[in-house]
């Protein structure tokens, strides 16, 4: 049949061309849809992948050798030369700076996925498996979770020495027991399910079970817990640093920074401020789209 | 009650167990013999096989441990290789001066938190509301150390009206105590401004402002009280945090507390302080979070189920059982 040209036809026409085909909307995308309407989270996702970007390009962007020692330049403000100064061995702060968001995220990476593979599959099988099982688990996390966070760090820092195997040993031992009790409760909510309860009825196995099925759909609630816990190893990282418990000299970590400009705090404040300001900056902006991750997975919690 | 209370008396047991376990395996995780600590380089193998045997170094583990075990009931905690002193002589003098700063701490935090989350309640999805998140999550976010060099450059360095290290006199006490408490500003915020909007929608408010009510009168009588029972639950935990945040905060202020000690200890190598140590500040904590538990059951024993499974304690089964 020949298409009508009525002009009521044509107005419907043009309507239906400006409006949007239909999408396949999975629960990603909505999630997506949700985080992108929070501006404070979205300013967050944007600091991060900048940060993300100085960490991987950091040889390219800073103008100096991060432990090349200028002795003709030493205790220097920022100048057009040296951006954030120079320190007490003439090591330029900005090129020292840039280099730790390479340190300090990729550590704090190393640490949550660490803490992911120990604690988080602690809780994932606790949650799982229930009854006895998670009794077990999870009293042994709460013999862990007596002694505060930081000072389980330290004092396994304290046995095995400054370092960054030991720092990100003595990091994952000391969340696990958060760890596992936010995998968990991610676990135990979807664990009531009915597909759960038809998978088992027709017979998915267990691992199958809790990687195809309950994993998957925990994830959001995992990723929320993953982000934030990078930001608490920065913070970790680097107050353990800055008192002398945990990464050595010439590390270019943020903490450490901080403390080697702690004796000029009164003469050369600029040593202290930028270092002090990424710490600021980045832990910040992990907590910014850590929340908007949360209110974007799980509208429910808000 | 009293069976409530024995119930967890009980479990404290088994917690503090578990902990003294956890150092255990740290002591015989550090590095050196302390034989040959004791006896110095020139000690000949003989001589060290044989303080070995003394200190029962050569024993099985699990003896070992038991043994440990009773020197801590004994209140043996080890003693410090730098003075030779018993380790919990050096630190109950300390304790007293790391309580201070924690609970004014928890002071200023839970007053600043409730205060913001009674004003982000009331103003909810306004401006006031957003920035109140914005700012106690900064705070939140924001290493402790990083906050406390910031308010000591402002309040010492610039305006010279506090000191920026040592607790001579009582200004001494301000700056720390405010780092430690505004880390927990958002923690109580949030508890505060979610408790508050509940309770603002249960019908006893309409009520309230039916019968004239004013809208003061509503909010600090009618419903902050019954909005305070969550904010007051989450203090022991938070005094937990506020002695993790004190360790690090003791030491950029240079106040001589219990974390300071340990602090100092670990860049001494003192093994016997930091372990020792550690493990007190874990059975005070446990102790600390028992009465906080217990006390909130006194004043409203509907809490009973809800903090033996809310804060895990206990499983949630054992809680119905």
């Amino acid at each position: 049949m020949a298409k009508m040209h009525t002009p009521a036809m044509e107005r419907i026409e043009r309507k239906n061309a400006k409006r949007k085909k239909p999408v396949n909307s999975t629960p990603a995308y909505e999630s997506w849809k949700r985080f992108k309407r929070n501006p404070t989270a979205l300013i967050g996702l944007v600091v991060v992948i900048i940060l993300i970007l100085i960490a991987i390009f950091a040889p390219l962007i800073a103008p100096y050798d991060y432990q090349a020692q200028d002795y003709t330049a030493m205790m220097q403000a920022p100048s057009s030369a040296h951006w954030f100064g120079t320190d007490q061995f003439g090591r330029d702060i900005f090129s020292r700076c840039i280099y730790g968001a390479r340190y300090s995220l990729l550590i704090a990476l190393f640490c949550t996925i660490a803490a992911l593979f120990s604690g988080g599959l602690l809780g994932i099988i606790a949650g799982y498996f229930g009854g006895r099982v998670d009794t077990v688990i999870m009293r042994i996390m709460d013999i862990f979770q007596a002694i505060p966070m930081i000072m389980m760090a330290m004092c396994i820092v304290a046995v095995l020495g400054n370092g960054i195997p030991q720092l990100v040993a003595a990091i994952m031992f000391a969340s696990m027991p958060t760890m596992a009790r936010n995998n968990r409760a991610a676990i135990l909510r979807v664990r009531g399910a009915d597909y759960i309860e038809s998978s088992e009825a027709i017979g998915v196995g267990q691992v199958q079970m809790i990687l195809k099925h309950m994993i998957p759909n925990a994830v959001g609630v995992m990723i929320i817990y993953f982000v934030g816990f990078l930001a608490v190893s920065i913070m970790m990282m680097s107050s353990m640093s800055y008192i002398g418990v945990g990464l050595a000299a010439p590390t270019p970590e943020w903490g450490l920074i901080l403390n080697d400009g702690k004796s000029y705090m009164t003469t050369a404040p600029y040593m202290m401020l930028f270092p002090a300001l990424m710490i600021m900056i980045t832990c910040f902006a992990f907590n910014l789209m850590g929340d908007g991750l949360r209110d974007a997975f799980d509208p429910r919690l808000k | 009650m009293v069976k409530y209370i024995i119930k967890r008396l009980l479990l404290l047991i088994p917690i503090i167990l578990g902990v003294s376990a956890i150092i255990f395996t740290l002591k015989t995780l550090t590095p050196g013999d302390p034989a040959r600590q004791i006896l110095g380089n020139d000690a000949t193998e003989e001589q060290i096989q044989a303080k070995r045997d003394e200190l029962g170094l050569n024993d099985p583990a699990i003896v070992q441990y038991f043994r440990y075990i009773g020197g801590i009931v004994h209140g043996d905690f080890g003693k410090s290789y730098r003075t030779g002193e018993p380790v919990i002589s050096e630190i109950l003098p300390r304790l007293g001066t790391s309580a201070i700063i924690t609970l004014g701490a928890v002071a200023i935090g839970a007053f600043v938190g409730v205060l913001l989350g009674i004003l982000s309640a009331l103003k909810k999805y306004t401006w006031v509301d957003s920035l109140v998140l914005v700012i106690s999550m900064f705070f939140q976010s924001v290493p402790e150390f990083v906050v406390a060099l910031v308010l000591i450059m402002i309040f010492a360095v610039n305006l010279h009206v506090l000191p920026a290290t040592g607790i001579d006199s009582i200004k001494g006490y301000i700056l720390p105590m405010a780092t430690i408490g505004l880390a927990s500003v958002a923690n109580y915020t949030r508890i505060t401004r979610s408790s508050m909007l509940e309770v603002l929608s249960e019908d006893y408010i309409r009520t309230a402002r039916a019968k004239g009510q004013t809208e003061g009168n509503i909010t600090f009588h009618h419903a902050l009280r019954n909005a305070m029972i969550p904010v007051a639950q989450s203090i022991g935990t938070n005094i937990g945090n506020s002695i993790g945040g004190g360790m690090v905060i003791e030491t950029v202020f240079g106040i001589p507390g219990v974390g300071k000690y340990i602090v100092d200890s670990i860049t001494q190598r003192n093994y016997p302080s930091v372990l020792g140590g550690a493990l007190i500040i874990a059975i005070v904590l446990t102790v600390i979070n028992l009465i906080v538990d217990v006390s909130f059951v006194m004043i409203d024993p509907r809490l009973k189920t809800t903090i033996i499974s809310g804060s895990s304690k206990k499983a949630p089964k054992k809680a119905a059982a």
